[in-house]
């Protein structure tokens, strides 16, 4: 039986100009490319094109461009972009890293000798909340957000106003990878009252498929939305003095640093896998980006008449082209993936449930939605329309299956 | 009133107990109060009255520290 893979978040297939690249510089991409030999140089040339390649799709000097595996990417922007804002006095302080806060309510920020203010939401991915826990300084306060899953910019401005002249920084995603819900981050340079805040954006899943703002100072984004090699990210910055690793970060005997910019920590042919994959994605739109988001929009449109007391989360069109995430009542989210799998169809689950932790998903408790029956949807890049059709065709008999053996009304 | 103990039961076990004892008794308004010590009831009593049309009318510790009770009414 044919399978309808819709959980493109957690991974997806490799772009076939990914594969290409791969064939094509196996034979050249592997020397050093720091070494000041022939083949050395060679590859360091074929690095500079995959830098050069995601500059022109970011927007920044090929420089501010650097590849690093993506499990450190977000605490490579998080740490260095705060690093850079802390006052030299406070830069000398080793402080020991405060326990986490994430669900927390937020403490008033107390004010701290040359430490600067951070502000971030509650709907940001659990990673990215635990660099922030991290941190030293005044705990970050996470901003409230509405039942789309978007932040509330006007309470973003009062928080700046209070922040005055102290350096400040924002931590944002540009889009919620549960929900879809585009965040406005083109307004967050009109809230500042004084020096605009050094704003960090977590483009996982959105760079490559929707436009990102240019208001951000340091962007990190895992190459799987663009279907790149998996264990690859991307950083980004756009100007060497917002970015600056202090030495105690573990990362920091690795990662070198060139004019203020880092060096890359992955080999050139991931790095040249990760471009030709993002190049391939941006250029295909917006075709590829309109197939995607009429995809979602026949789900969206189809679910509440396929079930009955679903909830369809996130925004309908302020959104990524590729995802949708929805609550079905009295239905167990893991039970529920685990029958649509029998029929076929792969999606993901956020359920509380399904994690058994006993603390349900932060984002969907941030946007009071029902914590369990929980589905993601995330389309791969290629998703046909008959994977769209095979999911449809196959959710009212696993919604039935699970409420039913459930006992649900 | 309905009184229904869930407490011991996890996701979504509460919320359909709620959702039966709805379904069973037809008179409305209808109130229940809901017993459950599963920490996704205090998300999950509000979406399932928002979703149900139901009125969530207290939430309060129970005094033993056995749980949460909930009361919401059907209309």
């Amino acid at each position: 039986m044919s399978r309808a893979f819709l959980d493109a978040a957690l991974g997806q297939p490799l772009h076939g100009a990914a594969i290409e690249a791969r064939e094509g510089f196996t034979d050249r991409a592997w020397p050093d490319p720091d070494q000041p030999y022939h083949e050395g140089r060679l590859s360091a040339q074929i690095l500079n094109a995959a830098r050069e390649t995601v500059a022109a799709v970011v927007g920044v000097s090929s420089a501010g461009v650097s590849f690093h595996p993506r499990s450190v990417i977000a605490s490579l922007a998080v740490t260095g972009a705060h690093y850079a804002l802390r006052a030299p006095a406070a830069q000398a302080r080793v402080t020991e890293p405060r326990v986490s806060m994430t669900g927390d309510a937020p403490e008033p920020i107390k004010p701290a000798a040359g430490e600067p203010l951070v502000y971030s939401s509650r709907v940001e991915r659990a990673t990215v909340l635990n660099q922030l826990a991290a941190l030293p300084g005044p705990t970050a306060e996470l901003l409230d957000v509405d039942r789309l899953g978007r932040i509330d910019t006007a309470k973003l401005a009062t928080s700046l106003k209070l922040a005055g002249h102290r350096s400040t920084m924002l931590l944002l995603q540009s889009a919620n990878l549960e929900l879809g819900t585009r965040q406005p981050l083109e307004l967050i340079p009109t809230l500042s009252a004084g020096p605009p805040a050094t704003l960090v954006t977590d483009a996982t899943g959105s760079l490559g498929l929707i436009d990102i703002d240019s208001s951000w100072s340091v962007l990190f984004a895992d190459a799987t939305g663009w279907a790149g090699p998996g264990d690859v990210g991307v950083l980004a910055i756009r100007d060497p003095k917002s970015w600056r690793l202090p030495s105690e970060h573990p990362l920091s005997p690795t990662i070198g640093n060139v004019n203020g910019y880092p060096t890359d920590s992955v080999g050139v042919l991931a790095a040249t896998e990760a471009a030709a994959a993002l190049h391939a994605v941006a250029s295909g739109r917006p075709a590829q980006t309109a197939r995607l988001t009429r995809q979602i929009e026949r789900i969206r449109h189809e679910l509440p008449r396929l079930v009955s007391d679903v909830d369809v989360l996130g925004d309908p069109t302020d959104r990524l082209p590729n995802i949708v995430t929805f609550s079905v009542l009295y239905a167990d989210g893991e039970r529920l993936a685990s029958e649509l799998d029998r029929l076929g169809v792969a999606v993901g689950s956020g359920s509380a449930c399904a994690s058994r932790a006993g603390l349900p998903s932060h984002v969907l408790a941030a946007i009071g939605a029902l914590t369990h029956g929980n589905v993601r949807v995330s389309l791969p890049i290629g998703a046909t329309d008959a994977a769209i059709d095979h999911f449809l065709a196959a959710l009212p008999a696993a919604v039935h299956a699970v409420r039913s053996e459930a006992g649900a009304p | 009133m309905i009184e229904l103990d869930e407490r011991g039961t996890v996701c979504p076990a509460p919320i359909i107990a709620l959702g039966n004892a709805a379904a069973r008794q037809s008179s409305r308004p209808l109130e229940i109060a809901l017993l459950a010590d599963d920490p996704a009831a205090a998300y999950d009593v509000p979406a399932w009255c928002r979703m149900r049309g139901a009125q969530l009318a207290d939430v309060s510790d129970l005094p033993d520290g056995t749980g949460t009770r909930y009361v919401v009414v059907v209309i």
